[in-house]
């Protein structure tokens, strides 16, 4: 099996680099990073990750602008994406799904499951 | 799983400055609604350094800061709030979250004199 490939966005840099740290170090992934929905989207259309970890709230280009972008592009919309945000009530999360994303993970997240997490959101969606 | 603790701890002190700034903010924003003079800017500053501390010090082992930042997310996205009467009760959970960040910065930086002695030359000999 090849090596899992994710592409974080993600506006604040501790996150990006704790979740990367937490990828490679527990899951042996390998982890490329953006910190904007602009970068971010460019960088999924060159690189076609695995699987895209994706802020709700950054500046430029916001988590559902940037999920709506790459579904619309046939480079990327077939990529798995999960939201990651500190915004989990539950209308938030049936939003999230109602967008097309694969799965929600919250902030804070614990780096120990990280890996798991994913994982398990990933299997869910066959 | 050593690996990863040491990173977290290195990212952590690389982004010290950063969370104090942010309680910082939030700190002169409360002064301001104790004063009656919190404005648009600041309210929109301590929601917006408040929502980062939420998502983030709980990642690094402070789940109670987490919890004391989205309170304080919460009622400074609360339309027309918070008002002067909230000041004293937002002074209160800042100052827990206060805490919260200095103890563990207290764990990296330890008392010097919790320190292990040296052993003098006598007691070497």
């Amino acid at each position: 099996m090849s090596q899992m490939h994710v592409l974080l966005i993600d506006d604040e840099d501790d996150i990006r680099e704790v979740a990367a740290l937490s990828l490679q170090a527990i899951g042996g992934w390998k982890v490329s990073t953006a910190n904007g929905g602009q970068a971010g989207i460019a960088l999924a259309c060159a690189a076609r990750p695995d699987v895209i970890v994706l802020d709700v709230m950054m500046p430029d280009v916001d988590g559902p602008t940037t999920l709506r972008r790459l579904q619309a592009d046939a480079r990327t919309r077939g990529i798995p994406v999960i939201f990651l945000t500190a915004k989990a009530q539950s209308a938030d999360l049936r939003g999230f799904a109602r967008l097309g994303a694969a799965g929600t993970l919250t902030k804070p997240f614990d780096p120990m499951t990280l890996t798991d997490q994913i994982t398990t959101i990933l299997t869910r969606e066959g | 799983m050593t690996q990863l603790s040491a990173g977290l701890q290195t990212i952590f002190e690389h982004h010290t400055e950063d969370y104090q700034r942010c309680v910082a903010t939030l700190e002169r924003a409360v002064a301001a609604i104790v004063a009656g003079s919190l404005d648009d800017d600041l309210r929109a500053a301590a929601q917006r350094e408040a929502h980062k501390l939420a998502g983030s010090l709980g990642t690094f082992g402070l789940p109670r800061g987490s919890d004391l930042a989205r309170e304080l997310e919460q009622r400074f996205a609360l339309p027309g709030r918070p008002v002067q009467s909230d000041g004293e009760h937002l002074a209160n959970v800042v100052g827990a979250l206060r805490g919260e960040l200095d103890a563990k910065l207290a764990d990296r930086h330890p008392c010097p004199a919790k320190r292990p002695r040296r052993r003098s030359a006598r007691a070497r000999r």
